[in-house]
């Protein structure tokens, strides 16, 4: 079980995974993008300013490794992902010498595949999505009357860490040693029923010493971003200037762990570090908390009933979060099931 | 005299050469089965790589267990448990633990697992205290108080590493149970003894401090390194906790950490009561903010007073606080992702051929041995063993699920 | 659960067994038994103890007694009363199931046991008596008939009011009291009667205190008519006792002798005695008092005297000696009945005082036997012709001996037999000596071999022959049957016991998991040999590393370990050595450390100190005897004994003449080679002794043979299937510290938790069971169930 151990990025060749918000339901509707955010200027700017990016993160190590997730509206898909470490070890040198040759502007030519590549499959998603008949027109649309568009990052993030570990599996049997890291490029809004896989997610990141850098693109602070930064040692960067997108990143997130300690990366100005309501999946802030029963947080103003619901049933283990003053933080929400059935 | 001749007859009538090369004989049995610690005959050469690692045949036993633990985890899920728990850890040192079964000696392997379970256990229950009981030379030392920083356990275990003298059940029982009377009725007692002695040297009478730490409802267990001691199974039965022995230095560590995550409550161990808390927000002051009191980063959400750290109490109205990710690090035990199903087992085709050509839906992993991957009954997808442990014992999320929930969330929302 | 057995033969069986599961190896047992009863034969089983060899007994005999009424009682014998209590409970329990089975009425039947008086009295006044002679005395003194008449003669008198003078019997019985509870049941009669059920012998003594009537004489009455018979070997074997109490079975019962391993040796002793200086000075005393008697009764009722005299002249076998169903069983003859002649006593012993005189030459002449200076060995019939050319006694004279002083002591109507104990066991002699002249040996010792210069004479009477003893029951009962956990070489005891068997097997136990680990250290970490041969077993090398093997399993194994020690002078000697090495200091740090010693109540004290160490987690070593009264009785189960060192082969002391003269005997008689026999005797003491720790299946224990020995394959094969079949190659041959790592993985290997289900492949329920009977009977089923079941151990000697 390895410790968190933050002395061991010997090695600078790194492993970054970026998670990018394609859900069209975020992009085709403006509401929570204010003025002037990265969000507002649209999906395309984001890539774009993904794609430089990326490149300008080959050109720093030839034996930097990408991968691109995209964080759909129904899952999330692999859009483009480097091969491993092991295998590039594995061929000659003359194949080495065949890369240098047909070098393309400084980019190992598996490394400029990157652009093209995740462009070609993200329109292969949308052709699917638009595809999939009338239905999914109509789920949008029956989805779109409702709240703001959210994400499944808990998900995307999940297996951003399934895919670390495979890599850290597979390096650690060649003898060589890669920090993974993770960007979050997050335009819409959390969704509060994603509490504890998110929670989850942070935590298991946190243990495998995997930083995780968040950008909100939209006009709301992501909370759960702020806390997966926080816990993990990442940065939490909300960019004011939407054009900036791609110097917010150049100057925050291509940089390998080793060289992130002499970087002054932007303080996070506050974390809101309130737990999810069960009932009204709104943050809250002050809660009653049944001990004995598992782990229970009840409001005070919630239903005497509502309490005793609860405590008859001491086997469902719920945490219930319910914070007095939650509707003017949180617009209400009719009550959800409970999470237990997630 | 042809008596003492008869009586010896035995030794006489087998000749020397055959007595020889019975004894080469049985010994080579003997090596073939006792002197296999290292199990060299696990290792194979990689393919890929030069490098040696565990052969196939190997890995499959382990994943085999490994699922079986994965599925019995899963089902304890749904069990109430003890969040808050305090627990004494009482470390045996002594003479017993100098002895040399383990590589290099016992004291160190015991002293890196208790170390390891100490953080192991402040992961798992982030709200809950320990404290470290030490037993030497009959005696029990209390090393460190119930408090809730790993570092300050471990670093003060790793200095008290040596052992000497005699093992004393009844002393460090009494230490333990006296500590443990004054906690809060919520919290839940326990005790985890890691036992390298065989035998117990007690001023008294064992069984009349047993008894009083039945009734103290404290839960007892042991996890011992060399055998079964009567006196230790019968503590941990009747206090209701569990009672193990290590056959190796790697089922040690199994051992102890299983006891890492919070265990089910028995009805009566506690009673339950309403706590207030808060989750104060973090927020940095300038540095010519004008602020009365501790200039924290945190602020309570009830009086907006500042705090150093958390968890703590509110300096001003006294709200106990904590952070949540403090709590949220305790739930994959209440919502544990239910085992996945054998994949070979469902498609025969796949059984059939055993190779197939899959891929992980993960980590992208191709698949080579079908009867090793598994499928989550929910979304369907096939994951490779490696994804597999791993979602269960280190992320407990389905990736494909948590996408899954999110969209179906908003169907139903809507 | 109910189950047929089947084994083809004659009708199947049902038999109703208590248990809701069935170990393999108990029908495999079952099967014997049943091929034995079916053929109306002997047999010898040995299945492993911890597998329910006695319910399994039971409730077979019991079913096929249900199945076939003709056949007649089951006698179950036992070595001790424990065990004996162990059975009947087992036996209530079978009793419950039959009755919930077929109803209360059809299963009417009757099972008690049958013990001496001193554990089934309850007269307070009698029951008191310390020791089970006086008890008897005391019982005889108040229930003897002629006490009783007397009694009754004297109310009478009382009644008349005539205060008369107390006769001198009358005085030094000190005042004729009597036992209430032996009258009330005298008077009850006919209507003295259990009901049908299983008592134990304290569920006698309430009975008996609740209706006031004697329990000894009522189970006595009560064998009879009972179904089930539990008691002590002596009861069958012993001419004496049998006699007295086995004389009324009929030839149908079925006879069971349990933990049989030493049965030889029981009957052996049953027909030796021993003859000191002490003996014969006590004779010497009673013959006087005898005399006394004598005159005294010649001047008070010469009438009686001379009654005996015609009932003598007309011979023994009209005399009727049991007559007068008084409470006094006098002395019973020694020798076999069949042997006794119905035949007129000779004249020259015919007259009281004749007869006395002939016992004092007797005795006189036995003193001057035993004055000689050498060791003298004789047999029976030279023995004879040196007494009648000395003493001018002929052996005709001395087989009678016996009955004429029976009759005598009747006729003077003694009632206290202790004071003329010596006196018989002269007459003992006598009879035995007179009656037979094959299969016996004299030994004289004028010392003890051990310590030479103290004069200690001794005159042993030694029978050789096992098969003495035990031929009567082996021709009276139709089926016989001697069970124990070590009968191996199960074909060994038919030779020695003289019968032959329908069936002998030897089982062995499924077991679930290893739970068993013998192995053979033939030496130190030093490579030198151990062993206690007599030329190397003071070596200190030897004497180091069996301490060593001692230390090392102390700071292995938890909680009690036990090791046997071949004799009490080398366990003396061996653990002084370690004290002053040292070494007995470093076992006490790891454990407390117990030792047997010949003291019945010090060893029982020491017992029961090591059970608290154990209890406590302290942990102990017991240090004991093989051959002595813990090796024999005393259980180590569970964490009691978590392992068992037996140090050296426990031969017999070789030189003993006794057992010299018995070796001869049986290679002369029997072709058993001397090295053989010393051997199998050996090895089935220590088979014994490591059987101690291992008392069920859940239960585990590691046997240690420390001795190189052990690793040849005569002696190794002599061990019973169920521990040779744990001998694996990797245990034999093992030094001390590969012995350690064994033992350190087998103890953490059963420490694991083994579940329940695991069991299940030892274990037959009731659908398992009919779907084996459904394929086909057990005999197909059995192997493939537990295919090391019940091999036929055939060692050839």
């Amino acid at each position: 079980m390895p410790e968190p151990r933050d002395d061991d990025v010997t090695d600078d060749r790194s492993l970054l995974i970026v998670l990018v918000e394609t859900n069209p339901r975020t992009w085709e509707t403006s509401e929570g993008k204010g003025e002037g955010t990265p969000a507002s200027r649209g999906l395309s700017s984001v890539l774009g300013a993904t794609i430089t990016f990326l490149n300008a993160f080959f050109a720093l190590n030839q034996q930097n490794r990408a991968v691109v997730v995209a964080v759909h509206g129904d899952g999330c898909h692999y859009l483009y992902t480097s091969p491993l470490g092991v295998e590039t070890d594995e061929d000659g040198d003359e194949a080495e010498d065949a890369r240098w040759a047909n070098k393309v502007g400084g980019l190992d030519p598996l490394q400029s595949e990157a652009g093209p590549t995740i462009l070609r499959r993200l329109g292969e998603l949308n052709a699917a999505e638009t595809g999939s008949s009338a239905t999914g027109a109509k789920r949008d649309k029956a989805d779109s009357d409702d709240g703001p568009a959210t994400s499944p990052f808990a998900g995307a993030l999940s297996l951003a860490l399934c895919y670390c570990n495979r890599a850290q599996a597979l390096e650690n049997a060649a003898g060589l040693r890669s920090k993974p890291r993770i960007l979050c490029l997050q335009a819409s809004q959390d969704n509060p029923t994603d509490y504890i896989p998110m929670m989850n997610a942070i935590f298991s990141a946190q243990r495998q010493s995997i930083p995780v850098d968040a950008f909100a693109l939209g006009e709301h602070d992501s909370p759960f971003m702020q806390q997966a930064a926080h816990i993990t040692r990442g940065a939490y960067v909300k960019p004011t200037l939407g054009d900036g997108l791609l110097q917010y990143l150049l100057s925050t997130a291509v940089m390998d762990l080793r060289s992130r300690a002499f970087l002054k990366l932007p303080a996070a100005r506050g974390v809101d570090f309130r737990a999810s309501c069960f009932c009204h999946n709104g943050p809250s802030s002050v809660g009653l908390r049944v001990l004995r029963l598992p782990l229970r947080l009840l409001r005070r103003s919630s239903r005497v009933r509502h309490v005793r619901h609860h405590i008859r049933r001491p086997r469902r283990s719920i945490i219930d979060v319910i914070d007095p003053s939650s509707r003017a933080i949180s617009p209400p929400r009719p009550p959800a099931r409970p999470p237990a059935r997630a | 005299m042809t008596l003492i001749g008869a009586e010896g007859g035995g030794s006489e009538s087998d000749s020397d050469e055959i007595d020889a090369e019975r004894a080469q004989a049985s010994l080579r049995a003997w090596e073939k089965k006792y002197q296999s610690e290292r199990a060299w005959e696990d290792l194979e050469e990689d393919p890929l790589t030069g490098r040696l690692r565990v052969n196939a045949r190997a890995v499959e036993l382990r994943a085999r267990e490994r699922r079986a633990k994965m599925a019995s985890a899963a089902l304890r899920g749904g069990a109430a448990k003890g969040m808050m728990r305090f627990a004494y850890v009482v470390v045996d040192l002594s003479r017993a633990a100098n002895e040399e079964d383990f590589r290099p000696n016992r004291l160190s392997v015991v002293g890196h697992c208790a170390a390891a379970f100490v953080r192991e256990f402040f992961n798992q229950n982030p709200l809950s205290q320990l404290g470290i009981i030490v037993a030497r030379n009959g005696v029990a030392e209390r090393l460190t108080e119930l408090s809730g920083s790993p570092e300050a356990h471990c670093a003060a275990l790793r200095n008290a590493l040596d052992a000497s003298g005699d093992f004393s059940l009844q002393n460090t029982l009494n230490a333990a149970r006296t500590s443990l009377k004054s906690i809060p009725s919520y919290g839940s007692r326990e005790v985890l003894y890691i036992m390298s002695s065989l035998a117990t040297c007690d001023p008294g009478n064992v069984w009349t401090e047993i008894q009083a730490t039945k009734a103290a409802k404290v839960r007892v267990s042991v996890v011992a390194v060399a055998a079964e001691l009567h006196v230790a199974r019968r503590l941990s039965e009747e206090t209701g906790g569990t009672y193990g022995v290590s056959m190796n230095a790697d089922h040690l560590d199994d051992l102890i950490m299983a006891h890492a995550p919070p265990p089910p409550l028995a009805e009566d161990a506690t009673k339950s009561c309403l706590v207030q808390m808060g989750f104060p927000q973090k927020k940095h002051v300038s540095k010519d903010a004008l602020i009365v009191g501790t200039r924290g980063d945190y602020v309570c959400p009830r009086c907006s007073g500042r705090i150093d750290e958390l968890p703590s109490q509110c300096t001003v109205c006294r709200l106990t606080l904590v952070s949540s990710p403090h709590l949220a690090r305790s739930y994959h035990h209440l919502f544990p992702v239910p085992a996945f199903k054998e994949y070979a087992s469902r498609n025969v085709s796949a059984k059939e051929s055993g190779i197939v050509a899959l891929e992980c839906s993960a980590c992208l992993a191709s698949i080579t041995d079908a009867s090793l991957a598994s499928e989550c009954e929910h979304c369907s997808n096939v994951f490779c063993f490696a994804c597999d442990i791993f979602i269960h014992e280190r992320l407990h999320n389905c990736p494909h699920c948590s996408c899954a929930t999110h969209v179906e969330s908003r169907k139903k929302a809507s | 659960m109910r189950f047929t057995i089947d084994d083809g033969g004659s009708a199947p069986i049902e038999v109703f067994f208590p248990y809701d599961s069935v170990y393999p190896e108990q029908v495999a047992y079952m099967r014997e038994m049943k091929r034995a009863l079916d053929a109306r034969g002997h047999g010898a089983v040995e299945m492993p103890t911890g597998t329910g060899k006695t319910i399994t007994v039971l409730s077979m005999c019991v079913s096929y007694q249900l199945a076939h009424p003709e056949v007649g009682k089951i006698i179950y014998c036992t070595r001790t009363v424990p065990e004996m209590e162990k059975v009947l409970e087992e036996m209530k329990a079978l009793q419950a199931y039959i009755e919930k089975e077929l109803g209360a009425e059809t299963a009417r039947m009757l099972s008690l046991g049958l013990s001496s008086r001193k554990n089934m009295c309850v007269n307070p006044a009698v029951a008191d008596e310390g020791s089970r002679e006086s008890v008897d005395g005391r019982c005889r003194r108040l229930t003897a008939s002629w006490v009783r008449e007397r009694r009754l003669e004297r109310q009478a008198r009382d009644a008349g009011r005539t205060v008369a003078a107390e006769d001198g019997e009358g005085d030094n019985e000190g005042g004729v009291s009597c036992c209430d509870w032996f009258e009330e049941f005298e008077t009850a009669g006919e209507k003295a009667v259990l009901p049908p059920g299983v008592y134990t012998l304290h569920d006698l003594r309430q009975f008996g205190r609740a209706k006031k009537w004697c329990p000894y004489f009522l189970a006595r009455n009560m064998i009879s008519f009972a179904n089930v018979i539990v008691y002590n070997y002596q009861y069958m074997l012993d001419p004496k006792v049998a006699s007295l109490v086995s004389s009324a079975l009929e030839k149908e019962c079925v006879v069971v002798f349990d933990e049989a391993h030493n049965i030889d040796n029981v009957c052996i002793e049953a027909l030796s005695v021993n003859l000191r200086q002490q003996t014969l000075e006590n004779a010497g005393r009673s013959i006087t008092s005898l005399n006394a008697r004598i005159d005294k009764a010649k001047q008070t009722d010469e009438r009686r005297l001379r009654q005996e005299y015609e009932r003598l002249v007309n011979g023994l076998a009209q005399q009727g000696v049991l007559a007068r169903g008084g409470g006094e069983d006098m002395l019973m003859n020694p020798v076999i009945p069949d042997d006794i002649l119905r035949e007129a006593v000779p004249g020259n012993i015919r007259r009281a005082e004749h007869f006395v005189a002939v016992l004092k030459r007797f005795v006189e002449y036995l003193k001057f036997r035993l004055q000689s200076t050498q060791v003298e060995q004789e047999t029976p019939t030279a023995f004879l012709q040196h007494c009648a050319a000395n003493a001018g006694i002929d052996g005709k004279t001395l087989k009678f001996c016996y009955d004429r002083l029976t009759s005598l002591l009747k006729t003077l109507e003694v009632v206290d037999m202790d004071e003329y104990n010596a006196l018989s066991l002269v007459a003992n002699f006598a009879a035995l000596v007179g009656t037979y002249s094959k299969g016996f040996a004299l030994i004289l010792e004028p010392y003890d071999e051990r310590y030479p210069n103290i004069p200690d004479p001794v005159l042993q009477l030694a029978c050789l022959d096992a098969s003495l003893a035990i031929k009567p029951v082996f021709e009276r009962f139709q089926s016989v049957f001697i069970t124990s956990g070590t009968l191996s070489p199960i074909d060994l005891y038919p030779k020695l016991l003289g019968f032959n068997p329908v069936c002998a097997k030897s089982l062995e136990m499924t077991l679930t998991r290893e739970c068993l680990c013998p192995m053979v250290i033939t030496r130190g970490a030093d490579q030198q040999a151990v062993s206690t041969k007599f030329d190397v077993r003071d070596d200190p090398n030897v004497i180091q590393n069996y301490g060593r093997i001692l230390v090392g399993l102390a700071q292995t194994v938890p909680d009690g370990i036990v090791a046997f020690f071949v004799s009490y002078s080398y366990m003396e000697n061996i653990v002084s050595k370690w004290h002053e090495t040292g070494i007995l200091r470093e076992i006490m740090q790891h454990k407390l450390v117990f030792i047997e010693t010949t003291d019945v109540v010090e060893t029982s004290l020491a017992l029961d100190n090591y059970r608290r160490a154990c209890n406590c987690g302290r942990g102990a070593i017991f240090l004991s005897v093989a051959r002595g009264k813990v090796a024999e009785g005393i259980d180590f189960d569970r964490h009691y004994g978590r392992a068992v060192v037996m140090y050296g082969v426990p031969y017999q002391y070789t030189l003993s003449r006794i057992l010299r003269a018995r070796l001869e005997y049986l290679r002369e008689t029997f072709q058993i080679k001397e090295s053989d026999f010393l051997a199998f005797d050996a090895v089935r003491q220590a088979a014994q002794c490591v059987g101690r720790v291992i008392r069920s299946k859940k239960d585990y224990g590691l046997m240690v043979f420390a001795d190189k020995r052990y690793n040849s394959q005569d002696k190794r094969g002599k061990l019973p299937g169920w521990i040779t079949s744990h001998l694996h190659e990797e245990v034999l041959n093992l030094s001390t510290d590969m012995a350690m790592q064994v033992a350190r993985t087998f103890m953490r290997s059963m420490s694991q938790p083994f579940s329940h289900d695991d069991s299940k492949k030892s274990l037959f329920d009731q659908e398992m069971l009919n779907r084996l009977a459904a394929e086909g009977g057990y005999r197909e089923a059995l192997p493939a169930q537990a295919r090391k079941l019940a091999p036929e151990i055939m060692m050839h000697i």
